[in-house]
């Protein structure tokens, strides 16, 4: 009985869906998280394929760059603010 | 100078590539000592990102060691201008988001080579400036900017040494050969911590003080036996220039594992 409770309990386990993957943002929130990187004196965001890459990075899955944080950044503090694992 | 530790030894993985897999030689004779002194050695001070710098010695040494061989007038300087190292802050990062991308948060709790070895092969790693070694953001994600200069930086595979004993050594040897630093987890105990100058250090007889990650970048034969040149993450105070010296038994010990090294280095995409 033991046996058959913890297959069941494992299969319970198991079968407890993941939360979806957050879905990717559109090309342009990529190229607005550029500009306000340049905008706030960074100069990886005036790079020509600043939007590329940050939607590589995206699309690697293993962080974020979020992209909607940085594109809507206001000032320097907000923009280093959606560095902070906090946001995730 | 740290006497900070980290390494988590690999689980294992029958779908690691080895030296078997790959048919790779397991023989190489003599002195093998071309890629001391390409090293830059950075200081993990007190968290446990050893896995992170090792990993990013082997990646700089080898493409440093690579070019001067077609390139044997290339000073020290101008490989160090050529390849930087890479952020070893960043690669432990990566690879602790690695074993748990789901993590809200990740923990200065050392790091396992194979994840951060994966994560580097998929991230890259940013160059040492673009993220530099800072206790307080050990923990949090590299930049965007640092993010996307690792991006753009080199890429890499890599592969982990199946054999023990004198097979380890003789597959060590040959990589060495061939311009390629060897990483490796181990025990360590109080007799490794705060040395200076040259020194040979063997297999601990006191008790074990910590797991640590550290990387092989030459051999020499004394009396018949090898010993290994090792640079890790305690800054180029410790030993000599960083580098100090290891017995083969050692490095051939049971305890001693996650032998490997960095493969296919090249551009990013």
């Amino acid at each position: 009985m033991r046996a058959i409770l913890s297959i069941v309990a494992v299969l319970a386990f198991a079968c407890v869906p993941l939360p979806p993957p957050k879905p990717l943002p559109s090309g342009d929130v990529y190229q607005d998280a550029c500009n306000s990187m340049a905008r706030f004196g960074d100069i990886e965001g005036a790079e020509p394929d600043c939007a590329r890459q940050l939607q590589r990075i995206d699309e690697a899955g293993l962080v974020s760059v979020e992209a909607p944080c940085l594109a809507k950044a206001e000032s320097k503090s907000q923009l280093d603010a959606c560095y902070s694992d906090d946001v995730e | 100078m740290s006497g900070a530790y980290g390494w988590r030894p690999n689980i294992a993985d029958a779908r690691d590539w080895d030296e078997q897999k790959l048919g790779l030689p397991v023989a190489a004779p003599g002195d093998i000592l071309h890629m001391i002194g390409l090293h830059t050695t950075l200081d993990q001070n007190a968290s446990s990102s050893c896995t992170g710098h090792g990993v990013v010695q082997e990646m700089c040494v080898s493409l440093r060691a690579a070019y001067k061989r077609q390139h044997p007038e290339v000073t020290k300087l101008e490989l160090q201008k050529l390849f930087p190292i890479g952020s070893p802050l960043a690669a432990y990062y990566f690879g602790r988001r690695q074993e748990d991308p789901n993590a809200v948060k990740v923990q200065d709790v050392g790091a396992f080579p194979r994840l951060v070895k994966q994560a580097v092969s998929v991230m890259h790693v940013p160059k040492y400036g673009a993220w530099p070694t800072d206790l307080t953001k050990v923990n949090r994600k590299p930049s965007p900017t640092a993010l996307i200069r690792g991006m753009r930086a080199k890429k890499a595979t890599f592969y982990f040494f199946k054999g023990t004993g004198e097979a380890r050594l003789a597959a060590i040897d040959a990589a060495l050969a061939a311009d390629k630093p060897v990483g490796f987890g181990t025990a360590v105990s109080d007799e490794m911590s705060g040395r200076s100058g040259e020194f040979v250090l063997d297999v601990p007889r006191g008790p074990i003080s910590g797991l640590h990650y550290m990387c092989i970048i030459g051999m020499r034969v004394v009396n018949g036996q090898r010993q290994y040149a090792v640079v890790q993450s305690y800054g180029n105070g410790y030993g000599v220039d960083g580098i100090f010296w290891m017995t083969d038994n050692y490095i051939a010990w049971h305890m001693t594992s996650d032998v490997g090294c960095l493969s296919d280095l090249g551009e990013s995409a």
